[in-house]
């Protein structure tokens, strides 16, 4: 065989492998949900606040998924209410088990929903806008004030930095006792 | 927030991700169940705390037990409770772990066969009657008693057995409570006070509370073989125990109580006896002299009316109506049913928790087989359950509404955090059925204290549960009772050697042999695991030819028993130790076989034998020893003791190439008093729950590969035995943080030695250079290897290991991160006193202070400024944040 | 001054013999024996990997405390002994010795192929060697470098360093000599082969000036050799440990790297001698000259022992102290004394000159000095760990059975690099040879 051959059909088949795989990488954790629950109509059109589902983001480590009842406050508000099986919910972001993620601590702070999360309210099925890798995440620890935010904007969707947000993303930094040597460190992710 | 390049990103990081993966075991959950019907008060993520009790021996150790999402996954004590004070003892730490346990019985069993509990409830009702005899442990449950009570209205007689005798009683229903708190001065005839027990919580809260104000907590401790007591002696004098009535007599004489006749002393027994009784005199009211089973009954009426003459009655020691309900028979109760089956009189038995056929004396199995009908209501499928036609699964005290009396009386209701596991059944139910009037056990429990309390059930019901005992409960106490009159007794000297019977420090009365964890636990003066040991003194070691593990054979009565030897410095002469709880047949799980069975030698229940043999016989038991080398070498300065007012640290503060670490707050640290430490292993069981550290079985802990996170080190020196726990030292001049190639131990701003385990590529090099040895290394995948029923028990704030990665004490970082991330949350900072670590959290003795070294009122600041402070192995430069408080010179 | 004529009656001969080594059309059987045998060791070493891989690193004999075996142990040693290859390739070329022309090919490849193994054991160590190469400054997702401090992580930079300094060397000199074979060859795909190895090499005076050149600037980067084994020392100084914890450490090691090397080329000497019929390309004189090193060398490490024991016991640290009668008097003392007899005593019939000279005398020394420093290191790296602060946590080591395995296996690998390079590679450097020899104007040299 012709050694131009061998390269070109070696390439070829790495690249079939690859792209196979970068098929399955590239659907970014997305996996049908028991429902086909839309939060561009919810959070969106209806403008439902994020925390009024996900109920625990100020309370936990885990912002929680809505149990039954809440679905039910609007969608069977007087009418007797069907005795259902718990809704199954396809995690869109799972961290590895030696990540230790606590969204309390990051509202506390002033990181925003939208700001990690994306533009939800205009996604029918929810995709993260980008892998959550450690680096992204040290992106924001090692100079947080680009993304802090006044108190309450938290879940504000349409929130942009605005000019200001050098100076009062230090402030706030300063105010809340943000530090990024604190930040930094590995314990404070992972134990 | 850029958006990475999905493409060239995702096909490293998937390789990335399938190599951690690969490592850490499963991976995060995919999905996420929404609630039905939403629990109240339930925060996922945030754990919740049920004031309960675990019974040992029948008696509540008081515990808040934390429960994730309906999982217990830890034991605290209950800081409420007057009893414990909020510590626990290592057999409550590992309750929860017992839980879980692959072992436990799962099943209502008739025979061989799977049975149905209506038909077992069935068969119940229609046999109660005067031919119904029903043996228990120890009780200290009303609702039980009540229970009983109304069998016993029936005709059903109630039997007790318990093989070891913990709480010295002076007469029916009244019980020796010791208050060590009030003792300047405790004189100690045979009885492990410290030691393992139903009251090693009480009385080690209160003798290190009067060590640490020193304004007590002298002990003068002579016994036959080494104890935690002992260890923790001034001056220690080992005796046979045939020497310990003489002991007490010779005391009494002085005090003016007994007999005339003056025992002949030794030399050293006299000098021992002179400092007791001089001590004694000076403490007045605040000096007790305590008296152990091994002395003897009449040594024990002896002491107590010692105790009355110095005035110590009432003050150190006082009388208590008893915690434990007397059986109809009283101490005579066990030998009543004995008898009664013997001579065919028993028609039905129900064995309630216990496991007489391992524990009993051999007659009883022979009396046994004589009872038509057997009933069995245990955790495990045990040696007795075997014997028993029927055997019911008992719930766990984590799964179960009951009631117990602590060692000094106060109630607490048991609350279930669980259904049952596998089906187990409440030890009520199981009497309800007998009663023929089937109740579920909380109505039951709750008609107990319907009836007790006249009014404002439901307020009081709910203040027993949320604060974990019922306020006015603790044990009365009585002021006059006829004393009973010691009798000269005198016995021949024998010939051959004296024996005593101990609990295990481990597994108890063998109750615990299916506890793994338990089973790991090095026994706190030989260090053994997974097996037990019979003592010797080097002479007869000599004598025999005998070195640590070699097999021995002790002939007792008649009957023999081999098992590994272990030269115990401090034994007394020709005085050997067989420890009780092993050579299981049934029902222990991993421990099955494992070391020898004592009870086949013990004559009937006592805690001495004389006229023993000893002879060596071929070949050795491979113990699994987690510390081979167990003195110091002089190396003194490691365990220090200092005089009173001595200064220990003798170090200079070293200077350092690396800057010093900048002054951030919290500034994590740890002081350890040394002073204080009893070496009863409660910390080390603790740190396992919390951090899910696996246990690795009896070969790979003989390979040196055990998993304590902390470990409590033993050094046998010329003047008796010092303890010393060893966590992690948390240098600010790491050597391990040096060595690391990857940045998997890395040091945090707070002070803390951090452990990666994601980023950790197993090079152990960290271990190489860690001076104090204290890192542990997954050599296999042993948390893998777990049965998965343990796996609800793991902590879910803290990772699990896999193969091949480093782990380390952690100062417990996910309590410092749940402090800090609520602090913050809230707007505050972290208060002190609010992170404490699951070591400092359960010592009974208060040894450990863990704390704000940037805080001068915290309690680890001001340990820091005493003058007993050290760091062990200071002189290396490496400034660990782990210290020490030296030991006091025992005058 | 030779003219033409008899330089190619001098250099004839001599090209003829090594180089038929290679070319030869048949292979002698006990070439097929060495390579099966080696082969077999070999597949032990593949067996022992495999295993390690499947269970896990429990199946060796580490534990805690001694969580280095006999891992570390060859780590070292092999990396130990590739030293002396370079030495006489590199430096000794450096000083202008010509003795090393017949003796550079060889331990060259030596040096490579011990390298090479010495490369597999911290790979395989690892608790997780999946990711080893996190050890290495990758970017990555996780946006975290490896730890330069770490004298580990300076032995993965010294190592790889070491492994291509010493492959481009070698190849720098196999070029002129896979020219030649290629000239030489009978076979068209032998003569493809080589050509395409000599990368075009036609021998022109412009050709060899900038291949002296090369030659000499990569061999000076052999002072390598000095910081390879320093690093591996500081990976044991760098802790606290009292047996460890020693600035004698470096110059200990390197030197001792120094002396278990030439110990092995010695041994390699005397076998590829017997084996190729070589007698009169590597002569007693050879024998002599790195008898003389090797026992120069001992006696140098000999020194470095006795020193580190003395600031030990000088120092008058209390943990040192007793380090030092553990190893003198204690239970780990056998380690210490049978090292010492293994690679100083017998050292010292290197004293007399029959010994030196001969190469199964020189080859037996050589073979008891390697198992006394494979011995000497075994002694520090388990016995400090065995023994170190806290008499709580002393425990011994034993090696296991899977660790024996990769012990002979590796050894098997050696050989089977070495036996195929014996077959494909000219083993003598045959222009350098032949260089010598005319600079002796004719005169073998001997």
């Amino acid at each position: 065989m012709h050694p131009r051959t061998a390269l070109l059909g070696g390439l070829g088949a790495a690249a079939a492998a690859g792209g196979a795989f970068l098929a399955v990488a590239a659907t970014n954790g997305e996996a049908p949900q028991p429902v086909p629950f839309s939060h561009a109509h919810h959070a969106g059109v209806l403008g439902i606040d994020c925390r009024h589902c996900h109920y625990l983001a100020e309370r936990s480590a885990w912002a929680g998924v809505p149990a039954m009842e809440t679905c039910m406050g609007c969608h069977y508000p007087v009418v007797a209410r069907p005795r259902v099986e718990p809704l199954r919910w396809r995690r869109t972001v799972a961290l590895q088990g030696f990540a230790y993620f606590d969204h309390s601590i990051h509202l506390a702070a002033g990181v925003g929903c939208s700001t990690c999360h994306g533009r939800v309210d205009r996604m029918d099925r929810v995709v993260s806008p980008q892998r959550m890798t450690m680096r992204w995440c040290l992106d924001c620890h090692r100079d947080p004030s680009p993304h802090l935010r006044p108190p309450g904007a938290v879940a504000d969707m349409d929130w942009v930095p605005s000019a200001e947000q050098d100076r009062l993303g230090r402030q706030r930094m300063r105010a809340r006792g943000i530090d990024p040597d604190r930040l930094t460190h590995c314990h404070a992710c992972h134990r | 927030m850029p958006a990475h390049d999905p493409s060239r990103r995702a096909f490293l990081t998937g390789l990335a991700a399938a190599a951690t993966l690969g490592a850490c075991g499963d991976g995060p959950p995919r999905e996420a169940v929404a609630y039905v019907d939403q629990p109240e008060n339930v925060i996922p993520g945030k754990p919740l705390f049920f004031a309960t009790a675990i019974p040992l021996q029948g008696y509540a150790q008081p515990v808040l037990a934390e429960s994730h999402m309906g999982r217990p996954t830890k034991l605290e004590g209950n800081p409420r409770h007057p009893a414990s004070r909020g510590a626990t003892d290592a057999f409550t730490q590992a309750a929860v772990a017992e839980l879980y346990g692959p072992d436990r019985s799962r099943a209502v069993l008739a025979g061989d066969d799977a049975a149905a509990w209506a038909d077992f409830a069935a068969l119940a009702a229609a046999a109660a009657g005067p031919g119904l005899r029903i043996l228990t442990g120890t009780v200290t449950s009303p609702t039980l008693a009540r229970q009983l009570g109304m069998l016993a209205d029936r005709g059903v007689r109630w039997h007790v057995h318990e093989p070891i005798a913990t709480a010295a009683t002076v007469g029916p229903g009244i019980a020796l409570l010791s208050r060590l708190d009030r003792a300047r001065v405790v004189v100690s005839v045979g009885d492990d006070l410290l030691g393992p027990g139903p009251h090693q919580v009480w009385n080690v809260a209160r003798w290190a509370e009067a060590r640490r104000r020193q304004a007590g907590g002298l002990l003068l401790v002579a016994e036959p073989t080494p104890t935690l007591t002992g260890t923790a002696a001034a001056d220690r004098l080992a005796v046979p125990p045939s020497r310990l009535d003489a002991l007490v007599r010779a005391i009494g004489a002085a005090f003016g109580v007994g007999g005339t006749t003056a025992p002949s002393l030794s030399e050293r027994e006299r000098a021992w006896v002179e400092k007791a009784v001089r001590r004694m005199g000076a403490a007045g009211a605040r000096a007790l002299l305590a008296v152990g089973p091994a002395a003897g009954a009449e040594a024990a009426a002896l002491a107590l009316a010692v105790n009355r003459v110095t005035g110590a009655l009432g003050d150190t020691v006082t009388m208590i109506r008893s915690p434990a309900v007397t059986p109809p028979d009283g101490a005579g109760s066990f030998q009543a049913l004995l008898d009664a089956m013997q001579a065919g009189v028993v028609e039905r038995l129900l064995i309630l928790d216990s496991n007489p056929a391992y524990t009993a004396p051999p007659a009883f199995r022979g009396a046994l087989a004589r009872v038509p009908m057997r009933y069995h209501a245990g955790p495990y499928r045990d040696e007795t359950a075997r014997l028993c036609h029927w055997h019911v699964p008992l719930a766990h005290a984590l799964e179960d509404w009951s009631d117990a009396r602590a060692v000094d009386g106060t109630v607490t209701v048991i609350q279930p955090l669980i259904r049952p596991l596998g089906g187990g059944v409440s030890a009520h139910t199981v009497l309800s059925a007998f009663l023929g009037a089937p109740a579920a056990p909380l109505e039951t429990v709750q008609a107990t204290w319907r009836a007790t309390w006249d009014d404002g059930f439901e307020d009081r019901w709910a203040e027993a549960l949320r604060e974990g005992f019922v306020a006015g409960t603790d044990a009365q106490t009585v002021a006059e009772i006829a004393m009973p009159q010691p009798r000269e007794t005198g016995g021949p000297a024998g010939e051959g050697l004296d024996v005593v019977f101990l609990p295990d420090p481990s597994v108890w009365d063998g109750r615990y042999a299916a506890v793994p964890w338990l089973q790991e636990l090095p026994k706190p003066l030989t260090k053994v695991t997974w097996d037990n040991v019979i003592c010797l003194p080097a002479a007869q070691a000599v004598r025999v030819g005998a070195g640590n593990g070699d097999l021995v054979e002790v002939v007792v009565d008649g009957r023999s028993v081999s098992g590994a030897a272990w030269i115990m410095p401090g034994q007394a002469a020709d005085t050997l130790t067989l420890f009780l709880g092993y050579g299981r047949t049934a029902g222990a799980g991993l421990a099955a076989g494992r070391g020898y069975d004592a009870y086949a030698v013990r004559p009937d229940g006592a805690v001495t034998a004389r006229g023993a043999t000893l002879r060596r016989l071929g070949g050795a038991s491979g113990l699994a020893v987690t510390q081979l080398h167990q003195t110091l070498a002089g190396r003194t300065d490691i365990v220090r003791t200092v005089g009173s007012g001595e200064t220990a640290a003798t170090d200079h503060p070293t200077a350092s190439l690396h800057p010093p670490w900048p002054d951030l707050r919290p500034a994590w640290g740890m002081v350890i008093d040394l002073d204080l430490c009893t070496g009863c292993n409660a910390c080390v069981v603790a740190c396992q729950m919390e951090n899910s550290v696996p246990y690795v079985g009896p070969e790979e802990v003989a390979r040196g590969r055990a998993m304590h996170w902390l470990r409590v080190d033993v050094y046998h020196e010329a003047d008796g035995a010092v303890f010393a726990p060893v966590p992690c030292m948390h240098c600010e001049q790491a050597p391990c943080e040096l060595g690391c190639p990857v940045n998997a131990t890395v040091h945090g701003p707070d002070g803390l030695n951090q452990m990666v385990y994601a980023r950790c590529i197993g090079t152990r090099t960290c271990s190489s250079y860690c001076p104090w040895k204290v890192r542990r290394f997954n050599f296999f995948d042993y948390a893998g290897a777990l049965p998965d029923d343990y796996r609800p028990q793991r902590n879910p704030d803290v990772t699990v290991r896999g193969r091949g990665v480093m782990e380390k004490c952690t100062y417990c970082v996910q309590r410092i991160s749940a402090a800090r991330i609520d602090a913050r949350v809230e707007g505050r900072a972290v208060a002190e006193g609010a992170v404490r670590t699951a070591c400092q959290q359960a010592c009974p003795a208060r040894a450990i202070a863990f704390g704000d070294l940037g805080n001068p009122d915290s309690a680890v600041s001001r340990a820091r400024a005493d003058v007993r402070h050290y760091a062990m192995l200071g002189e290396l430069g490496t400034r660990p944040r782990t210290t020490y408080l030296a030991r006091r010179r025992r005058a | 001054m030779m003219d033409a004529a008899d330089r190619h009656a001098l250099f004839e001969p001599l090209t003829r013999q090594i180089a038929e080594i290679t070319l030869h059309r048949r292979i002698r059987v006990a070439w097929w024996l060495a390579l099966l045998a080696s082969a077999a060791l070999t597949a032990l070493f593949v067996v022992g990997i495999v295993w390690l891989f499947a269970e896990g690193v429990g199946i060796w004999g580490i534990n805690i405390p001694v969580t280095w075996g006999l891992d570390i142990v060859n780590a070292v040693w092999w990396v130990g002994i590739a030293h002396a290859g370079t030495l006489i390739s590199a430096l000794v070329l450096l000083m202008r010795q010509t003795w090393r022309n017949a003796l550079n090919r060889f331990a060259e490849a030596m040096t490579l192929f011990a390298v090479t193994i010495a490369l597999i054991f911290p790979v395989i160590h690892l608790g997780r060697p999946e990711v080893f190469y996190w050890m290495l400054p990758i970017p990555n997702a996780a946006g975290v470098w490896p730890q330069f401090r770490s004298p580990l992580l300076w032995d993965v930079f010294a190592y790889l360093s070491y492994f291509l300094l010493s492959a481009t060397f070698w190849y720098l000199g196999l070029m002129p000599d896979f020219a030649t074979l290629r000239d030489r060859a009978r076979a068209r795909w032998q003569a493809w082969i080589y050509g395409r190895l000599a990368l075009g090499w036609r021998g022109s005076a412009v050709a060899w000036a900038r291949w002296r050149q090369t030659y000499l600037a990569v061999a000076a980067c052999a002072f390598i050799v000095v910081s390879v084994h320093s690093a591996v020392a500081m990976l044991f100084a760098s802790s606290l440990l009292p047996g460890w914890h020693s600035t004698i450490f470096p110059p200990m090691f390197v030197v001792g790297a120094v002396f278990s090397g030439l110990a092995t080329v010695v041994i390699l000497a005397a076998v590829l001698r017997w084996s190729f019929c070589l007698d009169n390309v590597i002569t007693d004189e050879h024998f002599d000259i790195l008898s003389r090193l090797m026992l120069g060398a001992g006696l140098f490490t000999g020194y470095t022992y006795g020193l580190a024991l003395f600031h030990a016991w000088f120092g008058g640290d209390l943990h040192a102290r007793h380090t030092v009668v553990l190893r003198l008097a204690g239970s780990l003392a056998w380690q210490t004394w049978l090292s010492v007899a293994l690679s100083l005593g017998v050292l010292q019939a290197l004293w007399w000159a029959r010994v030196r000279r001969s190469p199964a005398g020189a080859a037996l020394v050589g073979a008891a000095v390697v198992v006394g420093m494979w011995l000497e290191r075994y002694a520090i790296i388990t016995g400090g760990l065995a023994r170190d602060f806290l008499p709580s946590a002393w425990r011994d080591y034993a090696p296991t059975l899977p660790e024996w395995l990769l012990q002979i296996g590796a050894f098997g690998l050696f050989c089977l690099l070495f036996v195929l390079f014996t077959r494909f590679v000219p083993l003598i450097s045959i222009f350098e040879v032949k260089a010598e020899a005319a600079a002796n104007g004719g005169e073998r040299h001997g």
